[in-house]
């Protein structure tokens, strides 16, 4: 029989145990007395969640490839469990070997979104480890952090020994044989930080100095010691086809929100949106070949038994075999009663005809990211979609029985007026009226119109990271003259409006680009209760307006203030590819209302030129 | 062709309920690439019906389920059993694949009654457990004592929770009731009507001094389903070759 942490009682009190038991297929066994290394990754939310993640799959696959090495999976255990854990005084356990984190030689914890911060204290108390890097001893694993969070690591610098910057594939290995030597010569914890931060990618937050101007913004952030570099460069895998297949995906017993094969086909974009974190931080754009993307669909989806698979990346539309891989799919998916689910494409004849080839034309809706209700705004954005590609791509489908769009909107945008938000209903009646001009014995029913709306949030490594926020109220302010405005259109009975939460909007806004300070604000805050700050109905700005009174931090000095030119940012140390020099450009173009051409257009000589990959070696630039 | 599938359920899998069992051998079948027969329509499904569900935290030793294959196909009892073995996890096993009457009733409805196992996790000597059982089966009824909260319509046409009682005489349909090595045997009725938990009896049991009857300090199986013909559902079908 396996071992399981946690007793029969327990197990049949909590919802889905299964949650906590580990042993699904593909999942790895391995003697923990036969390997050098355990090594425990984490996803900081319920294992439905973390288990949809491809990310935390590929690690796990590739580090479990390592006959040295036992990688395992955490998640948040659910508030249920939770309560039981600290009640009973039970250390948090791995799935695998269902021992205690805190043996392990590792706990690695990916940062996915910023709501998940709290829960990274969650999991390090539960684990019966000290939250903060400072009070942990030898006997305690290195805590490790990755992910796109980890662009600015500042906010959460106490808490985390190592940061990887950059992509898993490259450097874990070196890492690893690193910290095994390391281990054989009984080197101390700290010997092997000093050595691990000579490898390319790895920041270890406490060889750094900060200190801070009079006015709260920082004035020099330097490393302690000679060998310590000063900027961390992201690491970057060249050529995506040498990286090997994600050979054995865990299949889970419960159904996890993305319950399917995920096959990524690309990293990176070439579009250059400028409110776009992952579109300028994962540049370039690189592709994997067909050859490689077909064995792989056939690998993956024989070895799970998956009923579904989906692509991921970037705007899936630039993938320039695109063609070639849904004709592929669509023919072996059929024969096996597999479904397709398609990734958001531009909305064109040749996606139309993929789209009613896999799904119910009825059912299905049509999506248009436009961001912004004006022309003009989209200029400033550079979101490279025009308001004829929406009413031409809109009539196409609705010609094709198509009765149902969803628009997706950003407020907050900079440089947005009145005008440009009053342009999101505006918009709204354009494809509304091009509908019902179709005769109407050639169209079907009435047209449903969802328009929804999240409020900007600037981000590190973007064009906009100088940007200001807006107050709760003038984000509410905002909404409501969308909502006002819809009222008034003709067709306003087949429109639908929606929009997210502005306090959750501002905290992350807060965390996004936060610097060492607001690690105390995370800290307060998970002592109010804060945790699964992302699930709404767990969700209280209680716990964090009590934070800031606890700390003194003032949250609008990292929302709502406009950043100086030459201020120096948190995370400034990092070298993510793109230059401060290509950013600061695109950030005047933006005010000038101008876009700039894609990479497949013309190089704008963005920086990421250097690491010889993908995108910038096309003949045509 | 309709087959009957026989299959242990053990281990951690006892946590895994019986929803996600279903999917899980649906993704099994494409795994093992069995020649199962899918639903017409527009959204087909794979042809697979199971046997009464495990409550959670009970294992199955022999759990059944049924399914079809599809017409044109053939694959021999041991290909199948050996391909699926092949793509199971830690816990799951199949141990028949055995073609049934196209006419036969699906497992669940055949089903009539089932033994049962219930292991203690600390050594009682035997004595103790078969003064126990012996105590129980010498009462002239064990009564039942079953609250059940229902939603009924109230005088003003709302609907309002309402509790009803009710007791039976359970002793009837507890076929079998052993002391067996530090643990206890239960040939229990099963089935829509008079289905007998054999956490009761344990409850039961528990009333008669038995300590290790206590929930949750035995692990309980079930051993095998039957008709009511008192034949085990696998002796309706026959190997395929």
């Amino acid at each position: 029989m396996r071992k399981l942490a946690l007793s029969d009682d327990i197990l049949l009190s909590v919802d889905k145990p299964a949650r906590y038991i580990g042993g699904e297929l593909n999942s790895r066994d391995k003697n923990l007395d036969d390997v050098d290394i355990r090594f425990v990754m984490c996803f900081p939310d319920v294992y439905e969640i973390g288990m949809s993640h491809i990310g935390i799959q590929i690690l796990y696959d590739m580090l479990n490839r390592r006959e040295d090495t036992f990688c395992e999976r955490l998640f948040s255990p659910w508030v249920d469990l939770d309560k039981i854990l600290r009640e009973k005084n039970i250390p948090l356990f791995s799935l695998e070997s269902q021992e205690a984190v805190k043996d392990a030689d590792f706990l690695g914890i990916t940062l996915q979104y910023e709501m998940c911060y709290t829960n990274i204290l969650q999991v390090l108390e539960l684990s019966q480890i000290p939250i903060y890097a400072n009070d942990r001893g030898e006997e305690f694993p290195i805590v490790i952090g990755g992910g796109p969070c980890a662009y600015n690591p500042e906010p959460l610098a106490p808490f985390f020994d190592i940061f990887y910057i950059g992509e898993g594939e490259v450097v874990y290995d070196k890492l690893l044989d690193l910290y095994k030597e390391c281990k054989k010569n009984n080197l101390s914890k700290n010997e092997f930080l000093l050595k691990a931060a000579q490898i390319d990618g790895m920041y270890i937050p406490k060889f750094y100095d900060v200190t801070y101007k009079p006015d709260g913004t920082i004035d020099k952030f330097t490393p302690k010691y000679d060998k310590v570099p000063s900027v961390i460069h992201r690491v970057v895998v060249q050529n995506m086809d040498t990286v090997s297949y994600l050979s054995k995906p865990v299949v889970p017993f419960i159904k996890v929100t993305q319950d399917r094969v995920v096959l990524e086909i690309m990293r990176g974009c070439i579009r250059g949106c400028r409110f776009c974190q992952a579109g300028n931080v994962y540049r370039p754009q690189r592709e994997h070949s067909l050859e490689y993307l077909i064995n792989y669909a056939k690998t993956m989806l024989d070895i799970t038994g998956a009923e579904e698979i989906s692509l991921s990346s970037l705007s899936s539309s630039d993938y320039s075999q695109l063609g070639k891989l849904l004709e592929f799919l669509l023919e072996y998916t059929k024969e096996r009663g597999i479904n397709i689910s398609l990734p958001s494409l531009r909305i064109d004849a040749f996606s139309l005809d993929v789209m009613s080839k896999v799904q119910d034309v009825k059912k299905s809706s049509l999506t248009f990211a436009p961001e912004a209700g004006t022309q003009r705004l989209r200029d400033v954005i550079n979101k490279g979609i025009t308001e004829e590609d929406i009413l031409n791509g809109s009539m196409e489908a609705f010609k094709g029985g198509w009765n149902k769009v969803k628009l997706y909107f950003m407020l907050g945008l900079p440089t947005e007026t009145d005008e440009d938000v009053k342009g999101i209903p505006k918009l709204c009646e354009k494809i509304a009226k091009n509908y019902y001009s179709i005769p109407k014995d050639q169209r079907v029913g009435k047209i449903s119109i969802t328009a929804s709306s999240s409020f900007f949030v600037p981000k590190p490594f973007t064009p906009f990271q100088w940007a200001k926020m807006e107050t709760r109220d003038e984000y509410l302010r905002r909404a409501h003259l969308v909502k006002d405005t819809m009222r008034q259109q003709l067709n306003q009975k087949s429109m639908k409006y929606q929009y997210h939460d502005a306090e959750v909007t501002l905290l992350e806004g807060l965390m996004a680009r936060g610097d060492r300070k607001i690690a105390d604000v995370i800290v307060s805050a998970y002592k109010n209760s804060a945790m699964y700050d992302s699930w709404s109905d767990r969700f209280s700005m209680e716990y964090w307006n009590k934070a800031y009174e606890e700390t003194g931090i003032d949250p609008d000095f990292y929302t709502l203030r406009e950043r100086e030119i030459d201020e120096v940012f948190p995370w400034d140390f990092i070298d993510c590819g793109i230059t401060k020099s290509f950013l600061i450009r695109e950030w005047n173009t933006a005010h000038k209302d101008k876009i700039t051409p894609n990479c497949r257009q013309q190089c704008m000589g963005c920086g990421a030129r250097k690491y010889n990959g993908g995108v910038c070696l096309e003949s045509a630039n | 062709m309709k087959v009957r599938i026989k299959f242990e359920k053990t281990d951690h899998m006892r946590f895994i309920g019986h929803l996600d069992l279903m999917r899980y051998f649906q993704k099994a079948m494409r795994r093992a690439d069995i020649p199962i027969k899918y639903s017409e329509g527009f959204s087909p499904h794979q042809i697979m019906s199971f046997g009464a569900p495990l409550s959670m935290g009970v294992s199955g030793l022999g759990e059944y389920m049924d399914i079809e294959l599809k017409d044109e196909s053939h694959i021999s009892s041991k290909e199948a059993i050996d391909r699926l073995n092949s793509v199971m996890c830690t816990g799951m096993k199949i141990t028949k694949f055995l073609q049934i009457p196209d006419d036969s009733k699906p497992a669940m409805a055949l089903m009539d009654t089932a033994d049962f196992r219930a292991e203690f996790k600390e050594h009682i000597s035997q004595e103790k457990i078969k003064k126990a059982v012996d105590k129980l089966l010498s009462r002239e009824s064990i009564f039942l004592t079953k609250v059940s909260k229902k939603k009924k319509k109230n005088e003003y046409g709302k609907f309002v929770e309402v509790e009803t009682t009710n007791v039976t005489d359970i002793k009837p349909f507890i076929y079998k009731l052993e002391a067996v090595e530090n643990g206890v045997f239960m040939h229990l009725s099963q089935g829509s009507t008079n289905n007998i938990k054999p956490a009761f009896v344990m409850d039961f049991l528990e009333e008669e001094g038995l300590e290790g009857a206590k929930r949750n300090k035995y692990c309980l199986y079930r051993l095998d389903m039957y008709t009511n013909e008192g034949k085990a559902l696998d002796e309706y079908g026959c190997e395929i070759i």
